[in-house]
C-alpha cells in the first residue's frame, strides 16, 4: 500500500446523496409506521432516528472522511496512514489483531480482518467509528468506508472513499502538517529532501 | 496490567464484538479508561512541590549522577506513541533536575547518566509515576557510595493555568526545586566525616568495579551499607592510574551530555505543547466527568456540537502524540556517533547512548586488564 493516494471523486460517495438517500428511508419508514398505525396495528420496529440527529451524523462523517490525500507507509511491522489535516492511522502488523490503543479520550483497535484492514475508534458519549480499508490491486486504488456511529441514530453513516494514486511532486509542490509550524509545504522534489 | 486488558477485551466485546452488525451503544457517557485513572489518582500524595530554590548555603563538593528516569516500558522497541513519549520524558526529566541542581551553585559536577553504575558520589534514580500536563508524579531515590538512602520519596507537582501563561512555561519546574531542596537537606544532615567516607568509598568501589580481584578486599557490605576495611596507600600506582579511567568516564559522560542538551533543544518547544495540551485535556475530563454525573450530558449526546467536540478532542490528542512520536523517533535514529581518545586509541561508539556508554566502559575495563595484565 506504500504510497500517496488522493480520492477519487467520480468513484466515491457524496455525503449529500447518502444522507437524501437516508432521508428517503426515514421517510417510507414513517410512512409504513403511519399506515400501520391507520389499521390498527402495533409496529415493532426500532425507534425511528430523529431528521436532526441524522444531519449531525451527516455531518459528523463529513469531517471525518474529509481527508483528501493520503501517505501510507507500510512495513513488515506496521501500517501507518498519515491523513491530510488529521491524525494518521496506525497500525501495528507484526502481532496477532486487535491491537488495542487506549486513551482517556478514546479507544483504537485495529488489525487485519481478512484482506481489511480495519480500525475502530470508540469515543466518549458513545461516537463510534469503523474504517475498513481494502486494497484493489486491479485498479490499483484503495478504498476507505467509513461507519460512523451515533447513540440516537438507529443506523451507522456510511462513507466509501476511493483513492488513487499520485505523484505529489507533479503539483510542483508538496505540504506537510505540522505541530509547531502548521502546514509547510516545500517547492524541493522528495528526492531531495 | 492484565486488569486493564481484561477491561480492555471486555469494552470492545461490548462495542464491536457483532462482526458486521452496529455496535452496541455503551451508556456508559465516562471517557473509556477514565476509570481506572481515577483508582491511580487516589494513591496520589499531596502537591510538594516548592517555589523556591535554596541557593544560599554552604556548598558540597559531591559528585552527583542523576541516572536517566526509568521509563518502566517492558518493550524498549515499543511504537506505541505514548510510551516513546515516556520514554523521552525520562530523559528530559533527567536533564531538568541536573539543570536544577547546577542552578543552585551547591554542588559538584552533577552529570546526567545513560544508565546507572558505580561512578558518581550520589546517584540520583527516578521513575514518572504520572505525567498529563497538569499532573507530575516523580518517584526520586538517592543513594550515596556508603549505600545510605538520602532521598526515597515521591514528588508532585500540580500545573495551573497561569503557569502556561508565562513566556517560557516550565510547569513542573517547582517539582525539580522541591528534590533539590531536599537534597540539600540531606546533606545539612551528615557530617563532615560522613561526607569524606562518601568519597573515599566513591574512589574504592569505582576500583573494586574495575578491578574487584584486588579492591573488593577493601570494601565490606554490613547490610546493604559499605564501608571500608582498610584503605590503599595514597600513592597506590594502580588507583591513580583508576582515576585516569574515571576522568577519562567523565570525559565521555561529559561529551554524551550535548546529546541530551540537543534533545531538549530539539524537542523542548514541542515538549510543553504536549504539556500544554495535556493540561487542557485533563482540565476537559474533569470538566466532562462533572457534567456527566450531573447528567448534562444525555441531553446533547448526539447533536452535532456534542459529536464534535468529542472528536476534536481525540482527533487534537492524536496529532500531539504522533507529532512528538515522529521528533522522539527521529532524535533516537539521529543520536550522534561518540568520537573519543583513549591513551593513544581513538573509539568511535555508536548506537543508543546506553549502549555507547556501557561500551566505553567495557572498553575501558579491558585498557586496565591489559595493561595490568589482570
Amino acid at each position: 500500500m506504500t504510497g500517496d493516494w488522493e480520492v477519487d471523486h467520480g468513484r466515491s460517495d457524496n455525503v449529500q446523496r447518502q444522507l437524501n438517500s437516508l432521508f428517503r428511508q426515514l421517510q417510507q419508514e414513517i410512512e409504513r409506521r403511519n399506515r400501520a398505525a391507520e389499521r390498527g396495528q402495533t409496529y415493532s420496529g426500532p425507534p425511528l432516528s430523529s431528521g436532526r440527529d441524522l444531519i449531525a451524523l451527516a455531518e459528523m462523517a463529513d469531517i471525518i472522511t474529509a481527508p483528501e490525500l493520503l501517505e501510507v507507509i507500510q512495513t513488515e511491522n506496521e501500517i501507518r496512514l498519515k491523513r491530510e489535516n488529521s491524525f494518521a492511522l496506525i497500525c501495528v502488523v507484526d502481532r496477532p489483531a486487535p491491537i488495542v490503543t487506549s486513551t482517556p479520550f478514546g479507544v483504537e483497535q485495529c488489525g487485519w480482518d481478512g484482506h481489511q484492514l480495519f480500525f475502530d475508534i470508540a469515543l466518549p458519549d458513545g461516537l463510534q467509528i469503523r474504517h475498513r480499508i481494502t486494497r484493489s490491486s486491479l485498479a490499483d486504488s484503495l478504498v476507505m468506508q467509513t461507519a460512523v456511529y451515533s447513540p440516537t441514530v438507529s443506523q451507522p453513516f456510511t462513507v466509501s472513499k476511493v483513492y488513487t494514486r499520485y505523484d505529489p511532486t507533479k503539483a510542483g509542490y508538496r505540504c506537510t502538517q505540522t505541530l509547531t509550524r502548521g502546514t509547510v509545504c516545500t517547492t524541493e522534489a522528495a528526492e531531495s529532501q | 496490567m492484565k486488569s486493564r486488558a481484561i477491561f480492555l477485551a471486555v469494552m470492545f466485546i461490548g462495542l464491536f464484538g457483532c462482526g458486521g452488525s452496529r455496535p452496541v451503544t455503551s451508556t456508559d457517557t465516562l471517557p473509556p479508561g477514565y476509570q481506572q485513572a481515577m483508582v491511580e489518582r487516589r494513591d496520589w500524595p499531596a502537591e510538594n512541590a516548592e517555589e523556591r530554590l535554596m541557593t544560599d548555603r554552604a556548598p558540597f563538593d559531591l559528585e552527583i549522577g542523576v541516572v536517566v528516569f526509568d521509563d518502566g516500558l517492558q518493550n524498549p522497541d515499543s511504537r506505541d506513541a505514548r510510551d516513546k513519549l515516556r520514554s523521552v520524558e525520562s530523559r528530559l526529566a533527567a536533564v531538568l533536575l541536573r539543570d536544577t541542581l547546577t542552578r543552585s551553585g551547591l554542588w559538584g559536577p552533577v552529570r546526567v547518566l545513560p544508565s546507572k553504575t558505580q561512578f558518581a558520589e550520589l546517584t540520583i534514580t527516578g521513575a514518572i509515576g504520572h505525567s498529563d500536563g497538569r499532573d507530575l508524579l516523580v518517584q526520586i531515590s538517592a543513594v550515596d557510595a556508603t549505600g545510605r538512602s538520602w532521598v526515597d520519596q515521591t514528588f508532585r507537582a500540580v500545573a495551573t493555568s497561569e503557569h502556561y501563561m508565562e513566556s517560557d512555561p516550565m510547569p513542573f519546574r517547582g517539582l525539580f526545586v522541591a528534590i533539590a531542596n531536599q537534597l540539600l537537606r540531606a546533606a545539612e544532615g551528615l557530617s563532615r566525616d560522613e561526607m569524606l567516607d562518601i568519597k573515599e568509598l566513591a574512589g574504592i568501589r569505582y576500583a573494586a568495579e574495575l578491578a574487584p580481584e584486588i579492591y573488593s578486599d577493601y570494601l565490606e557490605d554490613v547490610d546493604g551499607r559499605w564501608a571500608l576495611q582498610r584503605l590503599p596507600a595514597s600513592d597506590d600506582p594502580m588507583l591513580m592510574r583508576i582515576a585516569r579511567i574515571r576522568n577519562q568516564e567523565a570525559l565521555f559522560i561529559d561529551t554524551v551530555d550535548e546529546q541530551y542538551v540537543d534533545l531538549w533543544d530539539a524537542l523542548g518547544p514541542t515538549y510543553r505543547m504536549w504539556q500544554r495540551s495535556g493540561y487542557e485535556q485533563a482540565q476537559y475530563l474533569d470538566e466532562y466527568t462533572a457534567r456527566a454525573s450531573a447528567r448534562e450530558l444525555e441531553a446533547s449526546r448526539g447533536s452535532f456540537a456534542a459529536m464534535q467536540q468529542v472528536y476534536s478532542t481525540y482527533r487534537s490528542v492524536r496529532i500531539q502524540e504522533q507529532d512528538l512520536f515522529e521528533l522522539a523517533t527521529g532524535f533516537d535514529n539521529e543520536t550522534a556517533p561518540t568520537v573519543l581518545s583513549a591513551g593513544d586509541r581513538v573509539v568511535r561508539l555508536s548506537g543508543t547512548l546506553d549502549q555507547q556508554y556501557q561500551e566505553w566502559r567495557q572498553l575501558l575495563g579491558q585498557i586496565f586488564a591489559l595493561e595490568y595484565g589482570l
